[in-house]
């Protein structure tokens, strides 16, 4: 069952001490850990793996990170995307989430690393699907309570 | 290929015609023109508008199906919309009406964005001249008429303007025209039971070129002492703040402005539905950036972002910029809502730097907008404090009177001085030699300038033939009298002395519009004359004329 799924991560950097790093972070949080240096080394794992959420360094050799989504979403593949970012990557970011970022993460702080992983891989083990136009309303109602309305 | 198109809404059969011969034969090049001719769908004026975007339309008054109340009421807010939102800039609308009663009856379509009212008759042709230079600023060239030049007649033009919001102390002004601070300008309007002084100071100004109107003015509404009488410049405060208190509960409170950046037919039908539904909400579209969003610093912006993969990239350069365009504005946060965003609002807030973001994956419905309109209505109808109360209603519209100073005159045009920068395409009203309207067009040929005056040209419409016979007859006044006043005396009006043209060739025109003008109603000098009395006035006049030849 779904519900039952923390769910499997991949983790894609092109420096292995920052692999094994946060997968050993992440492993309470994750049913499985793949992980891979490059784009194309992950494109291979997401062919023969199941993966629910993947997070990716922009800047790779090989394959770069927006390589690397533009490639997944092109097979229709909708797995969450996490991207590290840090200074001087606004224009990635900016590139990347034309194709669906979930999130970005500050590297190396890595700050709210669990928490957001943890939302990427139930969004992508389904627990979370697109928000109800009922949630839709209640979050518009808050966001309009901070609204100044002088 | 610049193609131009033209939609006549009405069923006059010779009028499509003549239309079709026009711009088809004369004109234009066929290939280069849409010609669309829709006789039934007059309920479906807007949708006409946003399936066609045409460059011109003229709508035809003739049938009085369509100035039933209901129905005005349905175009009037769909032509203000129109007007209203950059997004149909292009597009000039003509009205086509059966008499100048008629127009008359409707000049509350001056201030919807009508830029040109013909009075149907036997010269239909000018209404095509006339709106194809509004339309396409391409002139026909036409025989020269008589034209009294080198004048110096000084007039007052009626503008007209709207009163948005009114207050305690001033009200809220928006006008095409560029008023200076401190400047006393001469209103008339029905405020306070039609009370309301004559004459204004304006204590504040804003320019805001993407709403209604071009400028915003405050007011100060000139109140006189206890002891003292009221006049047509002053009104006691008591009577005024009863007045307020009495009145306040009438008037539409409408403060929240929500901006929709759209560029499907669709999603544009669709919300100009809900600005019917929600008259509280100032409910503005535009196409893309050509608002100026600091200006106009609506509360809640809609965007959706990705229609199709061409303009992914687009879309989400357009959302960044939006946003940079904010983050320059220290006080101004306003809530963005994006649709069909693949990205989720952690992502897109970390990328631009702004959580001030509803993100949906899905694509906008109405149903969804529907229920974030009511929020935002409730929440400002809950929150209603202000300091002026807003005024949507019949009593909003106000004439602003502005010096000009007349210095050419024909049958069709009017060149004058005036020392504010004009809109082209306002309208204004005179009422010598009769109640007419002119529309301020670019000039042809440039017009000499002055020093602190521009030069304008005009076109006269809003008139029948016969009442433009009256300018023809009073042109001939200006050219042989040479008065030192914009006037029309009875006494020269109704003697026919001076009614002879340049071309000597005036009689038969008059000939013409007398076998016209017999079974109707007509205003001579002070007289309003029909039937048998009229007939008599003109063969007189008839005769006089061929005299004087």
């Amino acid at each position: 069952m779904n519900s039952d799924r923390k769910g499997n991560l991949l983790i894609v950097d092109d420096e292995e001490i920052i692999l094994e790093r946060v997968a050993i972070l992440l492993e309470d949080i994750t049913d499985e850990v793949f992980t891979a240096i490059n784009g194309k080394e992950a494109l291979d794992i997401i062919s023969a793996e199941r993966v629910d959420c993947i997070l990716c360094d922009i800047n790779m050799p090989v394959m770069n990170g927006i390589e690397l989504i533009k490639e997944v979403r092109r097979r229709n593949i909708d797995t969450p995307f996490i991207f590290y970012t840090g200074h001087g990557s606004r224009e990635h970011m900016l590139e990347v989430v034309k194709y669906g970022a979930f999130d970005f993460l500050n590297k190396p702080a890595l700050d709210n690393l669990e928490d957001i992983v943890t939302r990427g891989l139930a969004a992508g083990v389904g627990k979370r699907v697109e928000k109800s136009q009922e949630e839709h309303l209640t979050e518009y109602h808050q966001l309009l309570e901070e609204l100044d309305l002088d | 290929m610049n193609c131009k198109r033209v939609l006549y809404l009405g069923s006059d059969r010779e009028f499509q015609k003549s239309l079709t011969e026009f711009y088809q034969v004369r004109l234009l090049n066929p290939n280069n023109l849409i010609l669309s001719v829709e006789e039934d769908r007059f309920d479906n004026f807007f949708t006409l508008i946003v399936e066609e975007m045409p460059h011109l339309v003229l709508i035809d008054f003739s049938n009085e199906e369509n100035l039933q109340e209901d129905k005005l009421a349905t175009l009037f807010r769909q032509l203000h919309f129109i007007k209203q939102n950059s997004f149909f800039k292009e597009i000039a609308i003509v009205g086509l009406f059966v008499s100048s009663q008629q127009v008359r009856e409707h000049l509350a379509l001056v201030s919807s964005g009508i830029s040109y009212f013909f009075v149907k008759g036997t010269e239909d042709l000018l209404a095509l001249l006339d709106s194809c230079y509004i339309g396409f600023e391409q002139n026909v060239p036409l025989a020269e008429f008589a034209k009294a030049r080198d004048l110096d007649l000084p007039y007052v033009a009626q503008f007209t303007a709207g009163v948005t919001k009114i207050g305690k102390s001033s009200l809220i002004l928006e006008s095409d025209l560029d008023l200076s601070l401190e400047t006393s300008v001469d209103i008339s309007c029905s405020l306070a039971n039609g009370e309301f002084p004559q004459r204004c100071e304006v204590i504040n100004r804003w320019s805001v070129t993407d709403n209604f109107f071009f400028n915003r003015y405050e007011l100060e509404i000139p109140f006189c002492g206890a002891w003292d009488e009221p006049s047509i410049y002053n009104i006691l405060e008591d009577s005024y703040l009863t007045w307020l208190d009495f009145a306040r509960e009438e008037f539409v409170f409408k403060n929240g402005r929500v901006l929709f950046y759209v560029k499907e037919k669709k999603t544009l039908l669709a919300i100009e539905k809900l600005v019917h539904q929600f008259p509280h909400l100032e409910i503005r579209v535009d196409g893309r950036e050509s608002l100026d969003l600091l200006q106009l610093k609506p509360r809640v912006i809609f965007l959706q972002l990705a229609v199709s993969d061409d303009e992914e990239e687009n879309l989400y350069t357009f959302f960044t910029k939006i946003v940079s365009k904010i983050k320059r504005d220290v006080g101004y946060r306003p809530l963005i809502v994006l649709f069909a965003s693949p990205s989720t609002r952690e992502a897109l807030s970390k990328v631009v730097d702004y959580d001030h973001l509803l993100v949906s994956g899905k694509v906008w419905s109405e149903e969804l907008v529907t229920g974030m309109f009511s929020k935002l209505e409730q929440k400002l109808v809950d929150q209603r404090v202000i300091e002026h109360y807003p005024l949507l209603s019949e009593e909003n519209n106000v004439t602003l009177a502005l010096p000009i100073s007349i210095t050419s005159l024909t049958e069709r045009y009017i060149t004058f001085y005036a020392a504010k920068n004009i809109p082209m395409y306002s309208l204004f009203k005179l009422d010598v030699p009769c109640s007419l309207l002119v529309t301020i067009i670019p000039p042809f040929d440039s017009l000499p300038g002055k020093e602190s005056q521009e030069h304008y040209l005009g076109v006269i419409n809003g008139i029948s033939v016969e009442q433009r016979a009256l300018v023809r007859r009073f042109v001939n006044y200006l050219i042989h009298r040479r008065p030192t006043e914009f006037a029309w005396e009875p006494e020269i009006r109704e003697s026919g002395e001076e009614v002879i043209n340049e071309e000597g060739d005036y009689c038969l025109e008059e000939a013409n519009d007398i076998s016209r003008s017999t079974t109707e109603e007509m205003q001579i000098g002070d007289e309003r004359l029909t039937g048998r009395d009229l007939e008599e006035k003109l063969r007189q006049r008839k005769y006089k004329g061929r005299s004087k030849l």
